[in-house]
């Protein structure tokens, strides 16, 4: 499959699966971040109704952090999302999931499972919150689908062009870019938003209302402040996705975050179960960067120096094994990060350098009888 | 100078002396009452940053220590080198630990510099943008010194560097230094497409414009500086400075639609970007409304600031690192092209040395990197080569056969691995 066609299908399964998500996901944004929301006045209202012992400690709330950082599709993977989406249904509806976002974007082809992964925490009656310090690309995209986005002041978020290498990539772009504005909707924005971040010709300029801070946004420059022009691809600091409340307020550390989310102190408590996710697939990523180039050069050059073919083949039938063994630990690793030949491709390799070996041991058998 | 500036500036420096002695450390409301004293205090005795402040607490010993315990941290040389997450670590440990009263961040680096005809790029190099470790660097100063008064004293910054000065509220600059350089961005962003030019110029411009809203100024500023077809230019409304993307303001910064905008130290300090300007670190001190203050002194070296020590010890230890490998390489190559069989264990080993070198010191691999070096996994590939190479002449040694073995013929002295460039 070439990379073209390989996006195009992957287009078209996003495309099939957004009408449904959007059906399924019955249950609408806290308030639209494009109208005339309050920083910090949102949270209440969901967590409103708790059972009459929600006060005893045993029935606090969950926040589950999951940090996503990394190439999309490959670090920063919807797996880990459906984690944290099984962890919340399993403590119940009316978890707090909030996902910190750190990534330059990635592969187009994640886009359905992470859809499928943060559709479905909502449509576990969780709140899901997109926290950002860097969303590019890809990482936007993620981002959209949160129904409040709060940004560092470092972050920066935007610049969803689909591109190849370094082209722009033609084919299937106006579907992209609609397949985008649905995303933005979905989570509950002006879809005109999601259009400027994708291609430049795509305008965006906002009025606030003086009277209720409404916010309309137009895909023309017809708007009081300017966000993107003809030549220019929408990407938000903090302080200008605050001003036109698309962000819903800026905070730099976790309990900053809170406060501006508005939630009730001693009703929720923070649990350890997204760091610790986020970290267990970081160490492995960490180790596989280390090993699998032992590997190759294992395979490459081990036992070569011993000029014993009988060694050369046991080192690379062990590299093979080995690169099997994180096919199955890393899979996202090995076939986007390092290129590593597709497992059956391996196991292939691995049989005849077996059968080369037990030629090589008949040979030595027979020469020895 | 308009008029009403000038009279408000004569009122404030009359009025500095009284006001000044032992203030806490606050940033002054009005930018012209910032504006250094006629008369220098009496602790100023020279214009290094972090010395001149040691002196006052020596000279009286038995008394209280007078003044605010002021922690100077320079951060000096090419950004993303010498300038480096590490170092600023570093000084975080340090400063959480001495808890002075207020912490002066010093920056000067240059990735341009006045030659003898014309601005010439540093010949030491030039920085490096790695965005999230140095936006990590912002946090670490920013989230773990929360509590500690922190100002930064631009003493020059040309390159991306000037991100990390527009990232404090509180900046003051030297007479004559520059917040410049940040065209450099525009180096990543420099592509044919439209569509993919658009993406990453706006992506870059936006990860960069963090800095400027850490500090709090408008990222219109930012944008200026980083893309040379946007215009700049300010207007007073009361009290107030209004940025505008176009030359129709009162104060027009840059008015091309092909340069990058820029400010020097008077312009940053008329614009309101800087507090004020001072030549060395009592000025500075008496701008912030101390007569007196004290450095905070290194402990292995009390003639010394901290954090000035600290600099110089990081410098030292990662161009050390470098400058090792890069004598270990440059031996190695010299040796290989004398006598490649006699040689190769010693390049072996040298190469081992480098190795082990650069991973332990990320400042000397990023030089090493930006230098043409080959990278640690090309001389890992290498480094196995020659183990094997060694292994088969051991081997033919014992089997007293003489020659090169059989899997020797895959080394030599070129580079490759698996998916990764060739070349050496």
């Amino acid at each position: 499959m070439t990379p073209k066609t390989a996006i195009a299908t992957l287009l078209a399964s996003l495309l099939a699966l957004a009408p449904a998500a959007l059906a399924q996901s019955t249950k609408p944004a806290p308030s639209n971040p494009s109208s005339s929301s309050k920083v910090g006045a949102k949270p209440a209202a969901k967590q409103a109704d708790p059972p009459a012992a929600a006060a005893d400690e045993q029935e606090k709330k969950q926040i589950f952090i999951l940090p996503l950082e990394g190439t999309v599709g490959i670090q920063l993977r919807a797996k880990d999302m459906h984690t944290i989406k099984d962890m919340a249904n399993a403590a119940g509806p009316g978890q707090i999931v909030i996902i910190k976002i750190n990534s330059n974007g990635g592969l187009v082809l994640e886009t359905p499972e992470i859809q499928a992964a943060l559709m479905g925490i909502r449509d576990g009656g969780h709140r899901l919150v997109a926290w950002i310090e860097k969303a590019i690309s890809g990482g936007a995209f993620t981002a959209m689908y949160a129904p409040e986005i709060y940004f560092m002041r470092t972050g920066s978020m935007g610049s969803i062009t689909r591109i190849s290498g370094q082209a722009w990539v033609e084919q299937g772009a106006q579907e992209w870019e609609d397949a985008v504005a649905r995303t933005c909707e979905m989570g509950g924005r002006s879809p005109f938003v999601g259009r400027a971040m994708v291609h430049a010709e795509d305008l965006l300029s906002y009025d606030v209302d003086p009277d209720t801070g409404e916010v309309t946004f137009y895909d023309t420059l017809e708007g009081t402040h300017a966000l993107s022009n003809a030549k220019e691809n929408l990407t938000f600091n903090a302080s200008n996705a605050l001003a036109c409340k698309f962000s819903s307020g800026t905070a730099d550390t976790l309990d900053d975050l809170l406060t501006a989310m508005g939630v009730p102190k001693g009703q929720y408590e923070v649990s350890a179960a997204g760091n610790k996710v986020f970290e267990k697939w970081k160490r492995t990523c960490e180790q596989c960067e280390k090993e699998v180039p032992e590997l190759f050069r294992q395979y490459q050059l081990g036992g070569t120096g011993t000029g014993d073919g009988n060694v050369i083949l046991n080192k690379r039938i062990d590299a093979i094994k080995k690169l099997l063994e994180w096919w199955k630990k890393a899979p996202e690793m090995l076939r986007f990060q390092f290129q590593v030949p597709p497992p059956e491709q391996l196991e292939e390799q691995l049989e005849q350098l077996k059968y080369q070996q037990q030629q090589a041991r008949k040979q030595r058998d027979g020469a020895g009888n | 100078m308009p008029v009403m500036r000038r009279i408000a500036l004569t009122l404030a420096v009359l009025a500095l002396p009284l006001l000044a002695f032992q203030a806490p450390p606050k940033k002054d409301a009005t930018k012209p009452a910032t504006k250094p004293a006629a008369t220098k205090p009496a602790t100023t005795k020279d214009t290094a940053p972090a010395k001149p402040a040691a002196k006052p607490a020596e000279a009286a010993p038995a008394a209280a220590p007078a003044g605010p315990r002021v922690y100077v941290a320079p951060f000096t040389g090419i950004w993303g080198l010498d300038i480096h997450p590490e170092l600023c670590q570093r000084f975080v440990d340090d400063i959480k630990a001495k808890k002075p009263d207020l912490v002066v961040f010093t920056l000067d680096s240059q990735d341009l510099k006045e030659g003898f005809y014309t601005a010439e790029r540093n010949e030491d190099g030039s920085g490096v943008f790695e965005d999230d470790s140095q936006r990590r660097m912002l946090k670490l100063l920013d989230e773990e010194l929360r509590g500690t008064p922190t100002m930064m004293w631009v003493q020059d910054s040309w390159g991306y560097s000037t991100l990390l000065a527009f990232a404090f509220k509180d900046m003051y600059m030297k007479p004559g230094a520059r917040l410049d350089g940040l065209g450099r961005v525009a180096e990543r962003y420099s592509i044919e497409d439209p569509q993919v030019l658009a993406k990453f110029r706006e992506a870059v411009v936006g990860i960069a414009n963090g800095f400027f809203e850490v500090g709090g100024y408008d990222i219109m500023i930012g944008r200026a500086m980083m893309r040379p077809e946007l215009k700049l230019s300010a207007s007073w409304k009361g009290r107030d400075l209004v940025w505008t993307q176009d030359a129709d303001g009162t104060w027009v910064v840059d008015g091309s639609e092909k340069a990058f905008a820029a400010f020097d130290a008077d312009t940053a300090e008329d614009l309101g970007l800087a507090d004020g300007s001072a030549s060395d670190l009592g000025e500075l001190m008496f701008l912030r409304g101390f007569r007196e203050f004290q450095v905070v002194p290194s402990e292995q070296d009390p003639e010394m600031g901290a954090g000035e020590r600290i600099g110089a010890d990081w410098h030292r230890a990662w161009n050390k690192a470098f400058d090792t490998a890069e004598e270990l390489w440059q031996d190695a190559r010299s040796k290989l092209q004398l006598d490649a069989g006699k040689y190769t264990d010693l390049a072996k080993r040298h190469y081992e040395k480098i190795v082990d070198l650069l991973e332990k010191n990320d400042a000397a691999y990023t030089k090493w990197r930006m230098t043409r070096h080959p990278d640690l996994n090309q001389l890992k590939d290498q480094i196995e080569r020659w183990k094997q190479e060694q292994i088969a002449r051991n081997k033919a040694k014992k089997d007293n056969q003489g020659g090169s073995g059989t899997g020797g013929g895959r080394g030599g002295r070129g580079f490759g691995s698996p998916g990764g460039p060739g070349g050496g």
